[in-house]
This record gives C-alpha cells, structure tokens and sequence, in this order.
C-alpha cells in the first residue's frame, strides 16, 4: 500500500505534539499548509495528538510535565492556522459548554485541561476561570445557551457550591442544560445523587460527552 | 500473641510501640487538625485563624481538639502554601476552607536572586505557627509528642513558580528546577529550624505536587531534595518524620519510591492517599523491609467520607479499614488529607472513637 507524502506528514505532526517538539510541530504545520491542506484537517490532526496524550494521561503512561508540552506544541501549531480555521466552517454541530472552578475553589488545571481536550474535540468551550458563583454558572448558561455545564471542584467546600449551582442553573433553565463534574473532591455517588454526569479526568469527561451526544443529547 | 496490652500506656510509649509493631494497649490516633475552627472558636474563620501572628487562635483550635479527642501525635501547621506566601506568592484567603495561591512569586529564573529563604519567626504567615507552636509544646509537651513541618522541597518550589510552569520547566529547561529546588530545599530546613527553636520533635513533610510527576521525575527532582531535607533535620535532632502522601495522578507510582528518601534515618510514618485498605497493609509491609521503625496511616478520605458520611457510616468503615490495616502494628489511625473546616465534629468523634474501641474480631 502507497502511503501518501500528506498521511505519513500528518502522523509526524501528530508525533511531534505528542512529544511537545515546538519548531518540528510549526515546521509540519507550515509544510502541509503549502500542501494545500485545509486549516481544518490540520487542526483535526493536531488535536488527536492532545487526545493521545489525554489517553496516557488517563492510562498513567504520561503525567503532568509531559502534558504540558504538548499543549505547547499544540498551541504553537494552532496559532499558525488559527486565522483559516475561523473562516473555514466546522463538521457536524458542536456542543454549547459552559466550563468554570466553584465558587471557593481556585484550582484550574484539571478544568484547563478539560477546556483544551473538549475545543480539540470540536466543542464551543466557554471559559468562565475559576472560583464562579453559582449565578455567573447560571447567567452565562443562559446567555451561551449551555447544552452542558462543566464544573470543577478539588477541594471539599466546592461541594456546597457545586451543589448550589446545580440548583441554579437548573432554575434558571430547567432541563436544557446538563452538567458535568471532575476533581478530586467530586464523586460518582455525588453525580448519580444530583443526576449528572461525572469524568474521573478530562479524556473521560470527552468520553461521557461523547455518549451523551450518541445518546442524542442537545 | 495478643496485639494489644492491657495496661494503659502514655502517649510517647504508644507512639513508639505502634512505630516498632510492639503490642501496645489501643490503636495509635493521629493528628485530626481541621484546621482547627468551629471547635470553640465561634464566628472564627479560616483566614482569621492562619493570619494571627501571635497563634493565638490556632494555639486554642489545638487546645480543644486535643482536649477532646486526645490524639496520641500534634501536629501544628496551617496551610499548605503558608512557606511559599512567606517566600512572596500571593494567596487569596476564604473563610472556610485554606488559602490557595492566585500568584506566584518566581516568574523567571531571574526572580530566584530576588527572593530570600523565610524566617519562621518573622516572614509571612510563620508565626502563626512558630507562636502556636510554642504555647502547644508549653502546655501539651509532656502529654504528646509535638511535629510541625514544611510541604518539602518539591511542593514549596511548586507552590513559587507554579505547578504548571515547573511541569513545563522540568521538560524545558531542568536546570532552573535543580536551581529552584536548592533554594525550596534551605528553605525549608531554615523553617524546621525554627520549630525546633519552638519544641518541635518530630517534623513532617508532603503535598500534593510531587504526585503529578512520573516515577523518574519524581526520582530526578523529589528524592534527592527530600534527601537532604531528612538527613539535615536528623543532624538538628529531630527524633522522628511524617511524611504526607497526597492523592495525585502518579500517587499510586511513586509511594513506592518513598523508601529512597531513607526511611531508616528515623521513626518514620508515611500516610496520606493509598488506593485502599489492601494496598496500606501491602505497603505497610514494603516500607518494613527498609526500616525496622515505620508505620503507616491514611485511607479514609477525609473530603467525603469524613466530611458527609453519618456517624454510624464512618464507624462502620473504620472497623472495615482496621481489620485489614491493623494486624502487626505499625498503624496510625488518621484521615487521608486535611480535614474539611466545616466537617462535624460528630464525624471526627466517630472516627476517633470507633478507632479506640477497636479491638480484632
């Protein structure tokens, strides 16, 4: 079998950000856009070296710092097509997800990480940050028209924010709008209590949102 | 033989005893700090408590606790980036639950020449702790053995330049890690100085950062510097060492290469996060091949478990998590990690009480 010039450089790309080699990653990049490449497959080609990441990550065959360089690779690859890639139009219909820290909780690398893993998978992420009130979570849900809340929580006061927020947003907009949660203080028992859906880490988190759409969800 | 003694025994004996796995009269309770609040001190916050130079309010959060639930070890600590906020971070304060970095005080390798290793009697939040200190071990020393400590080398040199930016300089450009951790390294050590200058006897260690590398990074910028801490708090005289496990993604991984450290250099009790009871009992019987004197301790989530389960929940799983854990000795009865502020003193009284009781089936 003939493997093409264009496949056999979009599975060095894809290596090169699973490996966070900036200048090889930006060298790729640059080579399958004067190929004729559409932003949009080199955009797909990068973030399936971020999911693969996410994998080991979750498989514990990758931690942190090697994480870290990927998402820099990725970056650096995406701020080379970023300007295509917003006048080309996208596959399929993404998700609406507003993603926040509670209210009491500054810690924003799992949700970082999440953000990053559900924009590579093709959703409109919408970023709040960290330590929101339960009334932001809800008013930008409404605004953003949220099929889904994510909220992060890591330390156990969260909790009551959490729970808090969940009951406002669903005041707010009744059931158009599901939820998600991860962090270390959040609890499969606690997602089965309130009804929602819980990811153990951010591949698992691209993975519920996945069957939630299979599901027909949104 | 039975495991337990029917004669009562003082807390520095029982401490000792469950160290070697000598038999001893009841299970060995921890320290149960919640951050100390709530327990008689009403209308008292977390930042009220952690921000009192003269750690008057933390001395009396620890007065009560031990009062009430006369644990067998003290420990005196607030938070766990009060090191860094005295090196320069910049944390946010909340009313109940422990402050938590929003800035951090190394933005480049240049920042390491302008920031000076803290005195625990005068930088930041420290003397909190070295004031509080002082009025435990003056009313508590000859009741329990009293530890006070640092998050280590590893966690202090995360919680100054931020764990994503040391993840990303330890892929980039490890040099200015080894450079930053020498400088979190003799802070430390300057630190535990001074509680031993307080009373100190035992010192602790631990958080959760080092858990978020692999096994070799964890060996190439952990160990060595968790090393130096240990033996240089030997050489002070410190008689025994603590060391937190934090939950983490690599929390399973590296457990194992706490033995690197040197756990035969003194007592030693590592606790924290372990997967599950089977896998405490496991590594109780790992670190013992490595040192005649070491116990373990930890498990039972105190973010959950303790803080939303009913009394009768927690007794019940403290039973379950005894028989496996128990037998041979060398077991500390304490919660995975910080205890929630606002968690119910009901909950910790049905832990600690479920414990004293206990006795093997």
């Amino acid at each position: 079998m003939v493997v093409s010039e264009e496949t056999q450089l979009a599975e060095v790309l894809k290596q090169n950000v699973i490996k966070g080699d900036v200048k090889a990653t930006e060298s790729c990049v640059n080579k399958l856009l004067e190929m004729g490449l559409s932003a949009r497959k080199i955009f797909d080609i990068i973030s399936t070296g971020v999911l693969h990441m996410g994998e080991q990550l979750s498989n514990k065959e990758a931690f942190l710092p090697e994480l870290v360089v990927t998402i820099d690779a990725f970056k650096k690859g995406l701020a080379l097509i970023e300007t295509k890639l917003k006048s080309e139009p996208k596959a399929g219909k993404p998700l609406r997800i507003v993603i926040g820290t509670v209210e009491g909780d500054i810690h924003n690398i799992g949700k970082n990480l999440v953000k990053t893993m559900l924009e590579v998978s093709g959703h409109d992420v919408y970023d709040l940050g960290v330590d929101i009130p339960a009334d932001v979570f809800a008013a930008k849900a409404q605004e953003f028209d949220a099929d889904i809340v994510g909220m992060s929580a890591l330390v156990s006061p969260g909790l009551m924010s959490l729970r808090k927020t969940v009951e406002r947003v669903r005041q707010v907009r009744g059931d158009r709008t599901n939820f998600i949660i991860g962090g270390y203080a959040t609890s499969p028992a606690l997602a089965e209590e309130l009804n929602i859906m819980y990811a153990k880490d951010a591949i698992d988190a691209v993975n519920k949102i996945h069957d939630f759409v299979n599901r027909g969800g949104a | 033989m039975s495991e337990f003694t029917k004669d009562e025994m003082s807390t520095f004996d029982r401490v000792s005893a469950t160290l070697k796995g000598e038999p001893t009269d009841r299970i060995c309770i921890g320290w149960l700090g919640r951050k100390e609040t709530g327990l008689g001190l009403p209308q008292v916050t977390v930042a009220d408590v952690v921000r009192d130079k003269n750690g008057i309010l933390l001395y009396k959060g620890i007065k009560a606790l031990t009062e009430k639930f006369k644990p067998d070890i003290i420990t005196v600590t607030t938070y766990t980036t009060v090191e860094a906020v005295a090196i320069g971070t910049k944390d946010k304060y909340f009313k109940d639950q422990l402050p938590a970095p929003v800035e951090y005080v190394i933005k480049s390798p240049e920042d390491l020449d302008r920031v000076h290793i803290p005195d625990p009697r005068v930088d930041g939040d420290l003397p909190c702790i070295y004031n509080a200190l002082r009025k435990v071990v003056r009313d508590f020393g000859n009741y329990a053995p009293i530890s006070a400590g640092t998050v280590g080398p590893f966690s202090v040199a995360a919680r100054i330049r931020g764990l994503w930016d040391i993840s990303f300089d330890i892929m980039r450009r490890p040099w200015f890690v080894h450079d930053l951790l020498k400088f979190a390294t003799d802070a430390c050590i300057n630190i535990i100085e001074g509680w031993q200058s307080a009373g100190a006897t035992g010192f602790t260690s631990g958080a959760g950062s080092e858990t978020v590398l692999s096994p070799e990074h964890f060996r190439q910028f952990c160990v060595p510097y968790e090393r130096q801490y240990l033996q240089s708090a030997k050489k002070m005289g410190f008689l025994s060492y603590s060391r937190h496990i934090c939950s983490g993604p690599s929390a399973d991984l590296v457990v194992d290469d706490m033995t690197r450290f040197g756990l035969d250099e003194m007592p030693t009790l590592v606790w924290g996060y372990y997967k599950d009871a089977a896998t405490m009992a496991q590594k109780k019987k790992l670190f013992a091949e490595f040192s005649p004197c070491v116990a373990v301790g930890g498990t039972f989530r105190a973010s959950d478990q303790l803080a939303y389960w009913s009394p009768s929940e927690i007794e019940a799983e403290v039973n379950r998590l005894l028989e496996t854990c128990y037998p041979g000795g060398k077991y500390v009865h304490v919660a995975d990690c910080c205890i929630p502020p606002a968690t119910p003193l009901e909950n910790i009284e049905a832990f600690v009480i479920s414990a004293k009781k206990y006795r093997p089936k």
